[in-house]
């Protein structure tokens, strides 16, 4: 997949406005109203996988650390549990057309036929984050570490090569991944840009609050999209200068598909 | 996935009829033309989606060491040699975004990533095609026997099962599989067809049975609501049937080394 398109909110389903789960292409556009679905905690994180004919199936972790999956497009979404070990999971992303969980370790998931758990090393318990690009994983840890794991090759016995690229945070919230140039966009105290040998910081945009985000490339525009603890949904256009808008969306974390 | 639209001929890039590498939503109506490429031999292929509505196709042809193509259809045709340890690689389907391929076993396969030998038990070297439904692979072979793989909880150990379905072919050349109903059809001496227990003859609506003794390779594309199945045979020719009619055997009027689908 290159890049994101839609992002996807969560919301409890007695909630006024998009209740339930609903797929964004932007923030007037909703493209999919699942109202009668139930997401009523914070820290909601999802990835899409794509199946076939433009459709997609989103899977969704939620605090309190389970795995779903929800169909928009059957009726007005439908949503199933997915048990087995997929416990504690902290952050979801798309591999070709699988799910990608991040939890102590690192899981290549479709429900299936594909429960595979990567000898990748590390622990990345409590991590804060991953994004996936190129066949590599991006994890940050919520002790501040920055990983790259390398996919390719995955099924010689399961092994992945996982590489640490920094320890230069304090407390992350999400990652991101710019799918035009592969640059990371880490939401820290500030948000903070990894162009693959410097971390920029970009002090006018904070993002200390976040609990999940994203990047959708809507036609070939950038836009990196986070929830905060409050529940706003924020948008920034990464390619101006300017700051962060408040979309007037309400979410309990985010999804991208 | 076995829910294909299209078919594959394949072609010397010196043939004076449908040079190359060619996809067809039926004979009337070319999609691509890969004038570029040269499939002199007996190849089988089929299609692996990469996403939105494109595909690579995925070639077996010859035998010996490394056999296996990737097709692009960019330009005149793109190939690119798939090397590793496809040898002598006979069949091929596909499986969600990965090629199945069956040469003495069974292997799940994306290049980029996914080189898997499912231990699926039997011993297919000289099989005579595959074809995948609803996540079991149909196996032929020159033991006269019909196989089924179930590929559902490969990743576990990367262990499947198969099952032997019949003995009773004669000399099997293609199987393919009616997405619309799960039928299993079989290239034998005539058109068989396998309904989940057991093996009778195709009779065709005006009672005839459809000759298969000399096909190379088959399959089954999807034509609005019917299913079409393609085969070609020992002199090049294409043929197919309306399976969905019972409809006879008709002459294409096209020329393949072999079938593919995507």
């Amino acid at each position: 997949m290159s890049g994101y398109k839609y992002f996807v909110t969560f919301n409890s389903k007695g909630e006024k406005t998009y209740p339930g789960v609903t797929v964004f292409e932007d923030e007037k556009t909703p493209l999919h109203k699942l109202r009668g679905l139930d997401y009523p905690h914070e820290g909601n994180r999802a990835a899409g996988v794509y199946t076939k004919d433009d459709k997609y199936v989103i899977r969704a972790v939620t605090s309190m650390g389970n795995l779903f999956e929800i169909d928009p497009f059957c009726h007005n979404g439908a949503e199933k549990y997915l048990k087995d070990t997929w416990r504690d999971c902290e952050s979801v992303g798309t591999y070709r057309d699988c799910t990608v969980l991040v939890n102590k370790h690192v899981f290549l998931v479709n429900p299936e036929d594909i429960q595979l758990e990567l000898h990748a090393g590390g622990d990345w318990h409590r991590n804060a984050g991953c994004a996936v690009h190129d066949g590599k994983v991006y994890v940050v840890s919520s002790n501040g570490g920055v990983w790259e794991i390398t996919l390719q090759g995955w099924s010689v016995v399961c092994k992945v090569k996982q590489v640490k690229i920094g320890t230069v945070l304090s407390d992350p919230k999400f990652i991101a991944v710019d799918p035009r140039n592969g640059n990371l966009y880490i939401g820290d105290k500030f948000l903070k840009k990894w162009d693959g040998e410097k971390l920029h910081n970009h002090v006018a945009i904070d993002t200390s609050n976040a609990v999940a985000g994203g990047i959708t490339i809507s036609g070939e525009h950038p836009y990196l999209w986070y929830a905060n603890e409050d529940n706003s949904v924020m948008k920034l256009d990464l390619d101006s200068s300017g700051h962060a808008e408040d979309t007037d969306l309400k979410s309990n974390g985010l999804g991208f598909v | 996935m076995s829910d294909y639209k299209y078919f594959v001929t394949f072609r010397s890039k010196n043939d004076d009829h449908n040079p190359g590498v060619s996809i067809y939503q039926d004979e009337n109506t070319r999609l691509h033309h890969l004038k570029g490429l040269d499939y002199p031999h007996l190849t089988r292929g089929a299609g692996v989606y990469t996403g939105r509505d494109e595909f690579v196709i995925r070639a077996v042809t010859g035998e010996g060491h490394g056999n296996l193509f990737e097709i692009y259809t960019c330009d005149d045709g793109l190939e690119t040699y798939l090397k590793g340890s496809w040898k002598d690689c006979r069949s091929i389907t596909t499986y969600r975004d990965c090629s199945v391929i069956v040469n003495r076993h069974a292997f799940l396969v994306n290049p980029e990533d996914i080189q898997l030998e499912l231990h699926a038990g039997g011993d297919w070297e000289r099989n005579q095609g595959c074809d995948i439904h609803e996540g079991t692979v149909y196996v032929v072979s020159r033991s006269k026997k019909l196989w089924k793989i179930n590929l559902q909880g490969w990743s576990v150990g990367c262990e499947t099962k198969e099952v032997n379905l019949t003995s009773d072919l004669h000399e099997p050349m293609f199987v393919a599989v009616d997405p619309s109903n799960g039928l299993v059809y079989i290239g034998d001496k005539n058109l068989m067809v396998w309904d989940g227990k057991m093996l009778r003859s195709y009779i065709s609506a005006d009672n005839n049975s459809v000759q298969t003794e000399d096909a190379t390779a088959g399959g089954i594309t999807t034509i609005g609501n019917d299913s079409i199945l393609w085969f070609s045979s020992s002199n090049g020719n294409v043929k197919k049937v309306n399976l969905t009619k019972r409809g006879q055997v008709e002459d294409t009027g096209l020329k393949s080394n072999g079938l593919g689908f995507v």
